[in-house]
């Protein structure tokens, strides 16, 4: 829809004045060209507006209307492409550097506050070439993060935590290689394996699906425990390419309150009889980011509208956080947007899908689509 | 490459909430240290953080107490809180210990003069060179004269007599975005200053030719200053930067829109040219800075080159982050031709009285800008004491970009100039 299309049926819908239609149009415009635009799962063709439109257009004329449109103004958080970028550009720098410095300040000898004279080291140089990146899901932008630190090797970078037998030992036999290169001579056993892992995620807003413990089975469940089972083994794929006392550590670019003290809790207890795992987030999204039910009393009557939410939504997936969607998978009443897609965590009014009978304003594409008739 | 840019900065050495007890624990335990400490005598309810912290650690402190003054009546909060800010350092250090260092800014209504007194005052302190280490406890300071005091020390100290101790150099600030919005607004001067030294050679009539291109590093409520420097420097190209991450995630978003009109109807600015930088780590936001700086020193050779201006309107913290892109890009190791490179910003005329809570919540942020930290001395073969009798940054501006040329702005003048006359007086 051209834009002045869209504008004049957003007037229409809002029922604003001339001044008021110039005031918002400016603010939407802005930031439609700024962030919202780039939103990866709008329909070919649909740009923000017209998706502001049509989402305004199914509540009631007037309060539920103005109530949405403030939630936009004043309580959506849009990350876009290139904040999620910088996030990835910070990871290196910020999490890993300090702790590869610091390590290698204890090999060398060299006190920890000469920070340039580590990182002249063998120690340090040997350190940052043991450390292997993996992605812990399609967010995880290894490509961006390859392209921002050029000094770690492409062999260092894996897109995927679920890595091959044969790439598992291409990985071993480079860093090998380079090793060699680097002190001329070839290392064996441990010193020719990786001594630190990074696992890159973009986004955890509950936690769940990165970690938990499932009570009735007695077992482990998520990501997190998968890898650390995969780092276990001493003689296959993961874990045969990693020494024995492994250092783990997950990177979040973006983490909510509930995430970040839910796995805190659960890590400790996660048997890894191989080494430590450490979790360290770049933009943690504090305590005020969560909807609430004083602080944005309209906005709840309005998810609390039957008519805005569609029961489909609540499935066998969902049931593992532990309550409905309406408020988010897990209760997470967040008011996130990701540029690629928006996480489920999220106020479902804010994402439902385009296959469901409410209209998103943001629609989410998500995993565990449902089989469609052919 | 020819035309490479190596970040002096990048990597760096940053010590924040927890760890700033945690660090300097540490250093003041490597060895005896006599610090120098320089501090503003303000109202701001920051202003003894780091002197209280250094205090309990039992370091050896003499203080410079930068007393600035704009020849106006201060109002009896303000100068309540001023006074109970030099008590209470008072009670930490001993009078001859301290040492009250006068800083004209200039009247409301007279020229800015706060950079440059601010050098010369400094210049005039002391010996900054008797130190083992210095800090700059930015908390309680006016922008300007913040900015012009590390800016001063760090050239002093990165061009020592010949044979001289590395001393170190650090900057403190106690950050709150709560706190320094809480610092009252006032009113604005009508003028436009620049940081000694860092002109960008604005009004040269050898360089009026080069495009200039113009960072405005955002804050809240930074509209009257936006347009004057606007109006100033005229740009050819303008990058606004905004906080992200920040504690907020809304933060940037919101001082955007603040700014929407001027930004983009008046000013023109494409969405793109929008620039990130990390709120909470000054030197990842230098990173930012001096690499957009840099993708235009090196896109406009072909033109000649062109002018950076960097306008601190966002956190000190930040302000810090853009001196360093700036003193990097003026004296730092920079192959093939430098940027003209200035600071403008509008200075406070008359100061609010301060809407501050003394419980505000604040991060206390300790940046280590030179010294032992960057110095490389096969590290391999000997380091388990601290070498402190070599310098290894080369502040090589008179090498390949040719010395730095003195300026045609009386306000902003060569910022090399004096120094040198009062180094090889000495």
């Amino acid at each position: 829809m051209k834009k002045e299309l869209a504008e004049a049926l957003l007037t229409r819908i809002m029922d604003w004045t001339d001044e008021e239609k110039a005031r918002e149009r400016a603010r939407l415009e802005t930031f439609s060209s700024y962030k919202y635009d780039e939103y990866q799962q709008f329909s070919p063709g649909r740009r923000f507006i017209e998706s502001l439109a049509l989402w305004l257009a199914q509540f009631d004329v007037g309060s539920q209307r103005r109530t949405a449109y403030d939630f936009v103004c004043n309580r959506l958080i849009f990350f876009s492409a290139g904040e999620m970028n910088h996030l990835v550009e910070l990871t290196f720098p910020t999490i890993v550097r300090p702790r590869l410095i610091e390590t290698a300040s204890a090999r060398s000898g060299v006190a920890v506050d000469r920070i340039k004279a580590i990182m002249e080291t063998a120690e340090y140089r040997k350190l940052h070439r043991r450390t292997l990146y993996l992605g812990m899901s399609d967010g995880a932008r290894t490509d961006w993060f390859r392209r921002a630190n050029p000094s770690i090797s492409n062999e260092q970078v894996f897109h995927a935590y679920d890595v091959s037998e044969v790439k598992s030992s291409d990985m071993v036999d480079n860093l090998k290689k380079d090793l060699t290169e680097m002190s001329g001579a070839e290392p064996d056993g441990d010193d020719a394996l990786f001594e630190t892992v990074v696992l890159l995620d973009d986004f955890t807003a509950s936690g769940t699906s990165a970690i938990r413990y499932d009570e009735e089975a007695g077992k482990w469940k998520g990501k997190i425990p998968k890898i650390i089972e995969d780092l276990e083994k001493d003689d296959e794929r993961l874990g045969a390419s990693v020494i024995q006392s492994v250092k783990v550590i997950i990177v979040a670019y973006i983490a909510s309150e509930q995430a970040i003290e839910h796995i805190g809790k659960l890590l400790p207890s996660l048997p890894f009889t191989k080494g430590t795992v450490e979790f360290e987030v770049v933009c943690k999204l504090g305590s005020l980011v969560p909807l609430d039910e004083s602080r944005d009393a309209a906005f709840f009557d309005l998810m609390a509208d039957d008519r805005y939410f569609d029961p489909e939504a609540d499935d066998k997936h969902g049931a593992v956080g532990g309550s409905t969607k309406r408020y988010g998978y897990a209760n997470g009443r967040l008011p996130i947007v990701l540029n690629h897609n928006t996480p489920n965590n999220s106020v479902y009014i804010l994402w439902a899908e385009d296959v469901q009978t409410v209209r998103g304003l943001f629609p989410r594409v998500s995993r565990h689509r449902k089989l469609q008739q052919p | 490459m020819s035309d490479q840019a190596v970040m002096r900065w990048d990597p760096y050495s940053l010590a924040s909430d927890l760890d700033f007890d945690v660090f300097w624990k540490r250093h003041l335990a490597q060895r005896q240290r006599r610090l120098l400490l320089v501090v503003g005598k303000g109202f701001d309810v920051r202003a003894l953080e780091t002197a209280r912290r250094l205090h309990a650690l039992g370091a050896d402190v003499d203080v410079w107490l930068l007393a600035f003054h704009n020849g106006q009546d201060d109002s009896a909060l303000r100068r309540q809180r001023t006074d109970d800010n030099v008590e209470g350092l008072g009670k930490l250090f001993p009078a001859d210990r301290v040492k009250e260092v006068l800083i004209d800014l200039g009247g409301a209504f007279e020229d800015p003069i706060a950079s440059r007194t601010t050098y010369e005052q400094i210049l005039a302190a002391g010996d900054a060179m008797a130190y083992d280490d210095v800090v700059v406890d930015i908390s309680a300071m006016p922008r300007m004269v913040a900015m012009t005091s590390v800016a001063v020390l760090l050239y002093w100290l990165d061009h020592p007599p010949e044979g001289n101790k590395c001393v170190n150099l650090h900057v403190t600030t106690a950050e709150s975005v709560t706190a320094d919005l809480g610092a009252g607004q006032g009113s604005l001067r009508d003028q436009v200053s620049f940081v000694r030294g860092f002109s960008g050679e604005l009004t040269a009539l050898t360089t009026k030719d080069l495009p200039n291109v113009w960072f405005p590093v955002l804050g809240e409520n930074q509209r009257d200053r936006l347009d004057k420097i606007h109006q100033k420097v005229t740009p050819d190209e303008i990058c606004p930067v905004v906080p992200f991450p920040s504690r907020s995630p809304r933060r940037g978003d919101e001082i955007i829109y603040e700014h929407r009109e001027l930004l983009f109807d008046t000013f023109q600015v494409e969405p793109r040219n929008i620039l990130l930088a990390c709120e909470y780590n000054p030197f990842e936001a230098y990173k930012q800075v001096f690499e957009a700086m840099d993708r235009y020193r090196l896109a406009l050779n072909v033109l000649g080159g062109c002018k950076a201006f960097v306008s601190p309107l966002s956190s000190k913290l930040l302000s810090i982050a853009v001196l360093l892109a700036c003193y990097d890009h003026l004296y730092g190791q920079i192959s093939g031709k430098r940027l003209k490179v200035g600071i403008p910003y509008v200075e406070t005329a008359t100061y609010a009285d301060p809407a501050q809570n003394p419980n505000d919540p604040f991060e206390l942020y300790s940046m280590w800008i030179r010294g032992e930290w960057e110095v490389v001395n096969k590290p391999d073969v000997e380091v388990d004491h601290v070498v402190t009798d070599m310098i290894i940054v080369k502040t090589d501006a008179e090498t390949a970009a040719g010395p730095v040329s003195a300026l045609d702005d009386p306000i902003s003048s060569d910022i090399t100039a004096p120094l040198k006359e009062r180094l090889s007086a000495r």
